[in-house]
């Protein structure tokens, strides 16, 4: 696992830590709000 | 939560949401235009640049969204009659209700969206999280004070998203005062409009802009076609665009997170990995988008009893899926 998340998602300047820490937030964030929407709507 | 008080409301948030979510995407292209430009500037470590280019964030989204607020707020009745003017009387008065209310909300939500922008481009998108989380657990809250408890129907639901936004874009500020070393940033440079840094932040947000206009354009036209086969239809339509939005997270969020990262790299001036991780996340988007779109196939029958549990709707619901 280890090794395909830094062959993917590494670069000379930054490591997949780095790539996953920021994506992390936002799809929480995106799934949260299309939970309030589909709250909001049901 | 809305399907308590009726079809016409369902109908009514519905039909507005696609012209929301129109304009909302706009000035959160603004939001975007911010976080390239910081990106870029904290790649090439020019940290003085970053406290003028958040003015120029956070102003133009506030820019946009209240002109695009006014303009609406203008021409609202115009705009629901030309483009849903087969929908039933009572429909078009709860969506005259909803979107004026959700345009007086537009110049807090930029604030918001500015400052999430900003935050992006630095890479902290924890606490742009939860600044956002902020705002729609308020929102959740208010809805179920507003709309469950005092059942106040689509009144309720403005008076409750108003108020979340309203609390947000205080929570934003203060975020970026706390925040405010990391930008190299004074409050002096924020008591001025710096229209040259607008016009920037502007000019590099046109492509996502662009990009929202076209798709979420297409949405309003299937909307307008949809209007006219009844206020049930419309409902049905509300319900299951909602549902299928789940496969579409994963690959939009990979899109905004690979923002900093390409707009970082690029400041660097390291293409190698700009390219590397723009197929990276690529792939992954359409991966993402393939597992969603069978995940949703698959709990179709649970989903749809746990949301609708009308005979009726889930008729229609079946149908329109």
């Amino acid at each position: 696992m280890k090794k395909i998340l830094t062959r993917y998602f590494s670069g000379e300047d930054f490591d997949y830590h780095f790539v996953l820490s920021l994506l992390g937030p936002v799809i929480f964030d995106q799934f949260f709000w299309w939970f309030l929407i589909l709250s909001t709507r049901q | 939560m809305i399907s308590s008080s009726g079809e016409a409301a369902i109908s009514a948030v519905n039909m507005v949401g696609s012209i929301n979510v129109f304009l909302f995407q706009i000035f959160v292209a603004v939001g975007l235009g911010g976080t390239v430009l910081i990106a870029q500037y904290f790649g090439r470590g020019e940290h003085q640049m970053l406290g003028k280019v958040v003015n120029g964030t956070v102003f133009g989204a506030v820019l946009v969204a209240t002109s695009l607020a006014l303009l609406f707020l203008l021409g609202h009745r115009l705009i629901l009659d030309l483009l849903f003017g087969d929908a039933a009387p009572a429909v078009m008065s709860q969506a005259r209700l909803y979107m004026v209310d959700v345009l007086i909300s537009y110049p807090f939500e930029a604030i918001v969206e500015g400052t999430n922008g900003s935050l992006r481009g630095i890479g902290r998108t924890r606490s742009s999280l939860q600044l956002s989380l902020a705002m729609n657990l308020l929102n959740l809250l208010f809805n179920f004070i507003f709309i469950v408890y005092f059942k106040m129907g689509v009144l309720g639901l403005v008076v409750s998203l108003n108020l979340s936004r309203w609390l947000a874009s205080s929570f934003a500020l203060v975020t970026l005062d706390h925040l405010r070393e990391l930008f190299f940033m004074k409050w002096s440079s924020m008591t001025h409009i710096d229209f040259r840094m607008i016009k920037r932040v502007v000019v590099v947000c046109i492509p996502f802009a662009a990009e929202s206009f076209f798709f979420n354009g297409g949405k309003i036209i299937m909307q307008m076609m949809i209007v006219s086969l009844g206020t049930q239809v419309i409902a049905t339509n509300a319900i299951a665009t909602s549902w299928v939005q789940l496969s579409e997270i994963v690959p939009s969020a990979l899109g905004t997170a690979l923002v900093p990262i390409v707009g970082q790299s690029i400041g660097r001036h390291n293409l190698k990995d700009a390219r590397k991780i723009t197929k990276s996340f690529l792939v992954t988007g359409i991966l993402a988008y393939v597992m969603g779109e069978l995940l949703l196939l698959a709990s179709f029958n649970r989903g749809l009893s746990y949301f609708i549990p009308r005979p009726l709707l889930n008729h229609e619901f079946s149908s329109c899926i």
